[in-house]
């Protein structure tokens, strides 16, 4: 992996996205209790917990993508 | 013959059709052990995907949401985070450094005869626990579904396995892997289909209806059915998570495809199918069967489900299809299991056959023609050990197998290969200490935990608290391996007097 440092903007994107990706790694765990949080604090009736892991889900798959596809140009370029 | 043991049938005739003609295409070690790389990205994507989703993902995610509800949600979210983590960390290198095992990725940058015996440990301890935990598994599914006794089931399993390894080799184990996943993707959108069409197509109706007749009402759909601390479910997330970005019969799957590029579209395909299938699975069957079995008494006996909460889904494709689906979705179940244990075998095969035979015995000098056949052989003999330790183990609780196979996954083989790859300072001896403590310290962990002392064996209280030691096992095998490493820097820098130079690494 070489540093991102002198590289062209562009080809910053993956390790961004790394680092972002990094933080759903606690996803998992944070999302069970996201839940907790929005039936006491905001006190809704709808089952929130299930909205927030569709996104987290999505969000995950949504940033590998961007990942694959931003690592694959840079190793490819047009 | 009922129609399920028609199908019974057709899925092991399949399998073998499949095996037999990939045999026919498979001449050489690269053939045998990487499928030429010929594979697409696509076929590699799918076959990850058919290697990871086992039927105790399948059944025991569905058997989870029946019983507790929302907490599944970690075992469906993390196995994705686990694969975004192989993907941007071990994808691309994988496929550039390594050819068959995991050991010729860390033979790179450690001293190849001890990174063979470290990879090849590591890769037999989780593969082998793994394996086991399937087929207790798959030995109990296969007597209730098709009405065959335990112990015949289990030797079918691990003859099966070991043919479709040892005749076809990792082309026909892709194949196989391939057919199941599109085969698991087709029955779970049917099944979830069919539980949709119960409730008009409405899924705060099926959430109503399933609320109604659970007895943990609303509350279903909260966390803390079955996980009861913020700290228990950050350290099972991290076991999975981590665990599932270690696990050796994944990892191999990046020498089947042709590039760097392959490699990360096939992740990026595998997580796709993988989160498709799951979040079918949440979102619908898992509730879906509580709204639709409680009205149906062919599921119960004893006001209990016939089967317990893992046998929810199939018994929902009887309650909604009719036993043609119920025979269908029950084949699929079947196919899941080979398609797993094959990947299994031949993980481990390979690491006795590359790593052991021929790195450590031969030291290298073996011909391809004497590798394949200690693989064959090993195949063989990985389906012995699997047979008995599955008779041996029949009537466990298979959870904490697997839960030991992820544990030890992810205290040892990824922070070593994360090291391996990314800092320079990893010296031999530390990868060797890290590894081999963070080995050991895992598997005393869940020995002596409430998983297998409590659960399994019927003590009152477990020696070590923690169900998912995950957590303290990676922790200590990264500090060990860094502190080991950086002492061998220092001493390799006094005994050589060269301080202003660079260190080697080895």
């Amino acid at each position: 992996m070489s540093a991102p440092g002198s590289e062209p903007q562009a080809a910053k994107l993956p390790y961004l996205i790394s680092a972002v990706g990094l933080f759903l790694l606690l996803a998992p765990a944070l999302t069970l209790w996201s839940d907790v949080f929005a039936r006491s604090v905001l006190g809704t009736p709808f089952p929130l917990g299930l909205v927030v892991a569709v996104a987290d889900i999505a969000l995950i798959l949504l940033l590998s993508g961007l990942y694959v596809r931003a690592r694959n140009r840079s190793d490819h370029p047009a | 013959m009922s129609i399920s043991h028609l199908l019974f049938a057709l899925t092991i005739l399949g399998t073998l059709a499949i095996t037999w003609r990939a045999a026919r295409r498979t001449h050489g070690s690269s053939d045998y052990f990487a499928a030429g790389s010929s594979l697409s990205a696509g076929q590699n994507g799918l076959a990850i995907a058919g290697d990871f989703m086992s039927a105790a993902t399948f059944l025991g995610i569905t058997g989870i949401l029946y019983d507790f509800g929302f907490d599944a949600f970690i075992y469906v979210a993390s196995p994705l985070a686990g694969l975004a983590l192989m993907l941007a960390l071990f994808a691309e290198p994988f496929r550039r450094l390594g050819r068959f095992t995991l050991a010729d990725v860390l033979a790179t940058r450690i001293e190849p005869q001890a990174a063979r015996a470290l990879a090849a440990s590591t890769t037999l301890a989780v593969s082998l626990f793994y394996l086991v935990a399937q087929i207790v598994g798959a030995g109990a599914l296969i007597g209730l579904l098709f009405g065959i006794a335990y112990p015949i089931a289990v030797a079918l399993v691990g003859l099966l396995m070991a043919l479709y390894v040892a005749l076809g080799g990792m082309l026909a184990t892709s194949w196989v892997q391939i057919v199941k996943a599109i085969l698991l993707t087709l029955g779970v959108a049917a099944l979830a289909f069919l539980a949709l069409a119960e409730s008009g197509f409405s899924l705060a109706r099926l959430y109503d209806q399933a609320a109604a007749v659970h007895p943990l009402g609303a509350r279903l759909y909260a966390p803390g059915g079955m996980i009861r601390s913020p700290f228990e479910a950050l350290s099972l997330a991290i076991g999975l998570v981590f665990g599932m970005a270690g696990l050796p019969h994944l990892l191999i799957r990046f020498f089947t495809v042709p590039d760097g590029v392959a490699a990360r579209r096939s992740v990026f395909i595998a997580m796709l199918a993988i989160g498709f299938v799951f979040l079918l699975i949440f979102l619908v069957i898992g509730y879906g069967a509580v709204a639709h079995l409680s009205g149906d008494p062919r599921a119960f006996a004893g006001g209990r489900l016939i089967g317990g909460g893992n046998m929810a889904a199939l018994h929902l494709a009887r309650t909604l299809g009719g036993e043609a689906f119920f025979g269908l979705i029950a084949a699929v179940a079947f196919a899941t299991i080979l398609a797993v244990v094959a990947g299994l075998t031949l993980a481990a095969s390979g690491a006795v056959a590359h790593d052991l035979y021929d790195g450590l015995w031969k030291k290298g000098m073996a011909s391809e023609r004497q590798v394949m056949r200690a693989s064959r052989l090993a195949a063989f003999a990985v389906g012995i050990i699997a047979i008995a330790l599955g008779l041996l183990f029949e009537g466990q609780n298979i959870a904490y197998m697997v839960a030991l196979a992820f544990t030890l996954s992810a205290s040892a083989n990824f922070p070593i290969l994360l090291l391996a790859l990314y800092w320079p300072g990893l010296s031999t001896r530390g990868a060797l200490v890290g590894g081999g403590a963070g080995l050991a310290l895992s598997l005393a962990m869940v020995l002596l935990g409430p998983a297998v002392m409590v659960d399994a064996l019927g003590f009152e209280t477990a020696i070590a608290p923690m169900r998912n030691p995950a957590l303290y096992g990676m922790a200590a095998t990264f500090l060990l391996a860094i502190a080991t490493s950086r002492i061998d820097r220092r001493r390799y820098k006094r005994k050589k007097g060269l301080a202003a130079q660079a260190w080697p690494g080895i």
